[in-house]
């Protein structure tokens, strides 16, 4: 429960971001609200005075008065919708903003995790549910309730038996519609589910599609969608069939109140209690009062459901930084490259994937970390580099903690290039230019030149899916980019891996190049980049997968690597 | 992603128009299994209009002896508004039932139609290269597609009946009250169509800079192991809130627009209660009746059923004696509670018109898999082979593409190893693909034992001619389940049996749960090594005659090489191979090798000869040789 009003906490502190906006925004479409209770009202002037009264002149009035109330009505709740789908907006923005943020504070493994792996879902999607909820939540939930007790008090007042006897129904149909709620939230959840299985389904077969095709066995690949898809389909059916029998119920008892309104309403009259024009004022404010609870019911529903994709998402914020900025940094002082790492160790998940590792680099000097898949190479990297800090142990350059330094300031002097480089829709220039917007046309120019990309026009456009771009081109980019940033360390993560000898050759040449004396450390597992740097390190294997805690670094003689 | 946007933007009324024609008339067959169930769901919303219909008609009268002071009458009104809400309830019930069923249905049947049509389709790189794309068009377009198909088209036919029903009744009952509704009705109408006009070119707009946004975000979060090592983290997220907030700008006109009309609407029914008002109101003053006799007569023979229900006999009876303007009273009073409910079936009417925009897109992309040219099949079933492989003179080009290999002619004889050496982009990846009739050659062809792959069925020859690539991809499930892949029938001890010959059962039973290990998506959950042990027991179980293999041994950890090049090896003995080399050792265990480049063999021969007459293939192998560290790492572990 608390955890679930955390959720939706979160989720409005959104909307409230822009509190006088989204007050004047309730009030405006309150007061319209309250126009459509005008309408019975002037009915029953209407009635009691206009039509069995003779007053042609009387209903005049009162047909332009329903129609300057219509008219007032429909532009209050204009104006308020108006503000609040502006406010929806910047509100989904905002949450947007902070989740992108957060994901750019997190390690890949962490954004896998916290995201369900699914962090575009996350962001899109999920981040859009705020809309509804701004459109149609908390909010609207209030004017409803406020909207619903008005409309109850005009009708007892003008007759308050008749009233009383008919909403009586109306509360267990409130009660019950509530608990069927819960119940269904769970079935909900599992839905949803089994939506992101047949999504991951989807795009694992046809990511697959070459294996699929060379055993021939596209029948079967697809009858395995067939069987998830049936079974999604089935139990949404189920649920919504649940809900429609449940709804129709409720319909019957809810629809109680108009019958028992004329009745008990109708004998007043007859009495001469009650006039015509009262029973249609009352009986019309009942079955607006039946129509409200309906929303009202409706917006609890949008409530719940949006709790779950809150809580989704405060998974992804309440997911601890990889990096935590000391209050106080000291500015960063040009640094000779001496970088050093003691101790380390790292968790990703319920996993350890460093134990103690440590390592000490000369400034100036380069070394080769090997290691098999999962020794923790690329995680020993970000750790030096500060994209990580470790759970234990420090890393320093030229003798200076990290965590004395601002991330922001590391990265003008530390760079970690990852394994593959990220190519963004646009042209080859600002690819490069990426890692440094405010270079100029000659340093990109220069940076592509040394990097040995001078085959491919600066002007050249890549689209979102580049398969025209070779394994070795993509490294040559991220080498350009770290020529623009020139920083006094460099670390790189396999960056010859899937290349073809000649590629790698020419590559590694070009890295030499790129290096210019900076410290250089190059996680890999090509043994030909032995032959190019000073000193080999290797992460030891871990003959069980699931247990990294014998991950270690030992320092073998220049051009042997230990296996 | 991008290229959907374009091709939203120049997506005009008249093509959207036409798309979702095409559309519905193709999704014809998947509608008519539930042509029953359909017609069930329409008789219930036809007698829904008619319920609702009564519901009115029976408050009318309730009114009615409430004003001339029949208790006994009203009580009865109160039972019989308490039968009909139940009647009611029941036809929605039986409704929904229907509707339910059918949306399951037509969700499965569509997207199980996009999904066989997307495996059977003809290879191109398109379709390789954008599966994420696909997914959204199987499952986020075909619900729209499919929303539209039953719920929009019901509310539509929903609309009418009510429509037509509720006219009659008016028009039956007094044109008085009949005729300020109904004025309100085409202008409710002309002012949906009017809007929706506007409403369609910003909706396409909203829908293509939604998908530049997803795909904009999609790209960022892929990137962002780059945006933090270049602690570009705050330039992004500025860019990330100005396309944000480009969409909004989009979003909101859109938002703007919609409201505008509903709000219109919304003022539409109240100058028709105004209306209602003052000209219902003159007439009863006026001292004409609304109830006209016409009506009872035609209330009776049209809903015998009501009629019964109602009980409508003592209240014709008493209703004879009716003061008349009091009596009308009551009809007006009716009519003034219902009115919004009257309306409302327009108002939907009209919010579906605005929708049709937004599914047309949805439909354009439905069809764009639907028309896919699926892969040729049929042609002779290919006999058990010897294995004898001989391409002549193939050439080649994607569609619509440059020709990517030219002229090119090898052979194997049965159980003979050919490797194919190249730098990447040489053109191997494309011939293997002709190889297995991935693809059909432009010119040229490709033949075992004499029988051109051209004219064989596909399946036949994916039994004998097996593919192994080297991103060995494997699929959600259990190490066994992917290993049994290219043979679903073979028992457990087959499985071990393959895993065995191959040399990486230690391996396989090594894993934390065995041959029962969860893999994960794509096989996440295992090293490279591991995987590619996987793919080649599956090639071993599946037993092929010939197998074309795209060997990638240079991936895997230097701690596993040693035994995925003895799988290998295993693998191929007794079979006719070909191998896409990379690796020195396996170059050297060849019995001939062709050397491509820009898709042309540039040199053949046996590796021997090839090495050491100092051509091509000893010109890469040197390369290699070179970059290896150390000599005492021995042949098996040199990178090639």
């Amino acid at each position: 429960m608390k955890e679930s009003l955390r959720a939706l906490r979160f989720i409005y502190s959104y909307p409230l971001r822009y509190r006088s906006a989204m007050t004047i925004a309730t009030t405006i479409m309150f007061l319209g609200l309250l126009g459509n209770i005008a309408i019975p009202l002037l009915m029953r002037v209407a009635i009691n005075v206009g039509v069995l009264g003779g007053d042609p002149q009387l209903l005049l009035v009162i047909a332009v008065l329903v129609l300057a109330a219509g008219v007032v009505t429909t532009a209050l709740l204009h104006l308020g919708k108006r503000i609040r789908f502006t406010v929806a907006s910047k509100a989904v923005n905002d949450l947007r903003h902070d989740l992108f943020g957060k994901l750019t504070h997190l390690g890949p493994g962490e954004t896998a995790e916290a995201s369900g792996g699914r962090a575009l879902t996350r962001l899109v999607s999920d981040a859009v549910a705020v809309r509804g909820l701004t459109n149609g939540g908390l909010l609207e939930l209030l004017i409803q309730i406020l909207v619903t007790l008005t409309m109850l008090v005009a009708a007892l007042v003008i007759d308050w038996r008749t009233t009383l006897f008919a909403v009586i129904p109306m509360v267990p149909v409130l009660a019950v519609n509530l608990t069927v709620q819960l119940q269904l939230q769970k079935s909900f959840v599992e839905l949803k589910g089994q939506f992101t299985k047949m999504l991951a389904g989807v795009g694992e077969s046809l990511a697959n599609i070459n294996v699929v095709k060379s055993f021939g066995r596209e029948n079967a690949a697809s009858g395995r969608l067939h069987k998830i898809n049936e079974e999604h389909s089935a139990r949404d059916g189920q649920m919504k069939r649940t809900y429609s029998r449940w709804e129709a119920i409720l319909n019957v008892v809810g629809g109680l109140p108009t019958p028992i309104a004329l009745w008990i309403g109708g004998t007043a009259v007859v009495n001469g209690r009650l006039t015509v024009g009262d029973l249609v004022a009352v009986v019309a404010l009942i079955m607006m009062f039946q129509m409200s609870m309906h929303m009202l019911a409706m917006h609890i529903n949008g409530a719940f459901r949006s709790k779950v994709t809150a809580q989704r998402l405060l998974n992804v914020i309440d997911t601890a930084d990889v990096v935590t900025e000391a209050a106080h940094t000291r500015s960063m002082p040009a640094l000779t490259g001496a970088l050093r790492a003691e101790g380390l160790i790292v968790d990703i998940g319920s996993k350890r994937v460093l134990d103690g590792v440590g390592i000490e680099v000369a400034a100036g000097e380069s070394v080769a970390v090997f290691g098999p898949t999962g020794s923790g190479k690329s995680t020993l990297l970000h750790a030096l580099a500060r994209l990580r800090d470790p759970d234990g142990g420090v890393v320093t350059y030229d003798g200076i903690d990290v965590r004395e330094f601002a991330p922001a300031e590391i990265r003008q002097h530390v760079v970690c290039l990852p394994q593959r480089q990220w190519i963004f829709e646009g042209t080859l220039a600002e690819n490069i230019a990426f890692a440094r917007p405010s270079a100029t046309d000659a340093d990109i120019a220069r940076a592509a030149e040394a990097a040995g990309l001078s085959h491919i026009p600066l002007t050249r456009r890549f689209g979102a899916s580049t398969m025209d771009l070779s394994a070795g081109e993509r490294q040559r980019i991220g080498l350009a980019r770290v020529l623009l940033v020139d920083p006094d360390i460099l670390l790189l993560d396999n960056p010859t891996a899937n290349l073809d000898a000649e590629t790698e050759a020419a590559l590694l040449d070009t890295i030499v190049r790129v290096r210019r004396g900076r410290t250089l450390v190059i996680a890999t597992q090509q043994l030909a980049v032995g032959r190019h740097v000073d000193r080999v390190i290797t992460l030891g294997a871990v003959p069980d997968a699931d247990d990294r805690s014998l991950a270690h670094a030992g320092t073998t003689e220049k051009g042997q690597a230990g296996e | 992603m991008s290229e959907s946007t374009e091709a939203v933007e120049d997506f005009d009324d008249r093509t959207a128009r036409k798309t979702l024609w095409r559309a519905v008339r193709r999704s014809l067959p998947f509608l008519k299994p539930h042509a029953g169930l359909m017609t069930l769901a329409t008789t219930m919303a036809i007698l829904n209009s008619i319920t609702t219909i009564a519901v009115m008609y029976t408050v009318m009268a309730g009114i009615g002896h409430i004003v001339i002071g029949d208790l006994d009458a009203i009580s009865g009104t109160a039972v019989n508004l308490v039968a009909l809400v139940v009647l009611e309830n029941v036809i929605r019930i039986i409704y929904n039932s229907a509707i339910i069923k059918v949306n399951e249905r037509l969700t499965v049947t569509i997207r199980n139609a996009l999904v066989v049509r997307l495996h059977n389709v003809q290879l191109s790189g398109h379709v390789a290269q954008a599966s994420g794309e696909w997914v959204t068009k199987v499952l986020f377009e075909a619900d729209r597609f499919r929303r539209f198909l039953s719920k929009s088209v019901m509310e539509i036919v929903n609309s009418v009946a009510w429509f037509i029903a509720f006219a009659v009744f008016l028009l039956a009952l007094s044109p008085a009250v009949a005729l300020p509704t109904l004025i309100a009705i085409p202008l409710m109408v002309y002012v949906a169509i009017w809007w929706t006009r506007r409403l369609r070119p910003d909706t396409r707009q909203q829908r293509a800079e939604w998908d530049q946004m997803v795909g904009y975000l999609n790209q960022r979060i892929d990137g962002l192991a780059d945006i933090r090592a270049f602690g570009q983290e705050k330039a992004v997220l500025a860019d990330l809130d100005e396309k944000s907030e480009q969409y909004s700008v989009v979003h909101n006109r859109l938002s703007r627009k919609r409201l505008w009309l509903s709000s219109h609407l919304g003022v539409s029914v109240h100058i028709a209660l105004a209306l209602l008002i003052f000209f219902g109101g003159l007439q009863i003053i006026a001292g004409n009746q609304l109830g006209s006799g016409f009506f009872f007569q035609l209330a009776s023979g049209m809903m015998p059923m009501t009629w019964m229900l109602l009980g409508t006999n003592t209240m014709m009876a008493s209703m004879g004696m009716a003061q008349g303007a009091a009596l009308a009273a009551g009809t007006l009073a009716a009519f003034a509670l219902f009115v919004k409910r009257m309306l409302n079936p327009v108002r939907d009417l009209a919010h579906q018109l605005g929708e049709t925009s937004d599914v047309a897109v949805s439909a354009k992309r439905i069809l764009e898999v639907l028309d896919l040219p699926e892969e040729a099949d049929g042609g002779e079933t290919l006999p058990e082979v010897q294995g004898d492989l001989a391409v002549e003179h193939v050439s080649f080009a994607y569609p619509g593409g440059e020709e990517v290999l030219h002229d090119v002619s090898l052979h194997a004889s049965p159980g003979a190893h050919i490797g194919i050496v190249g730098t990447s982009g040489a053109g191997k990846s494309t011939l293997m693909q002709l190889l297995v009739r991935l693809y059909t050659p432009s010119s040229g062809t490709i033949s075992i034992d004499g029988h051109d792959l051209a004219g064989l069925s596909r399946s036949s020859v994916r039994t004998q001619v097996l593919l192994v690539t080297q991103e060995a991809q494997l699929f959600d499930g259990t190490v066994a389940e992917n290993i049994r892949f290219g043979r679903p029938d073979a028992t457990d001890e087959e499985v071990v049996e393959a895993t065995k010959a191959i040399g990486a059962d230690e391996v396989i039973a090594g894993l934390r749960d065995g041959y029962q290990t969860r893999v994960g998506e794509r096989g996440a959950r295992l090293s490279v090594g591991e995987r590619q042990l996987i793919a080649l027991a599956r090639g071993m179980l599946a037993d092929p005659r010939v197998i074309i293999l795209d060997e990638a041994v240079s991936s895997v950890d230097p701690a596993r090489q040693r035994i995925v090049l003895a799988a290998i090896r295993r693998l191929l003995a007794g079979r006719t191979a070909v191998v896409v080399a990379h690796w020195l050792a396996l170059v050297e265990d060849l019995d001939q090798v062709f050397v491509i480049e820009d898709g042309r063999i540039v040199e053949s021969g046996a590796p021997v000869e090839l090495l050491t007459a100092g051509g091509r293939l000893a010109e890469l192998c040197q390369v290699q040789e070179g970059q290896a560290t150390g000599d005492n790492t021995g042949r098996d572990n040199i990178n090639v």
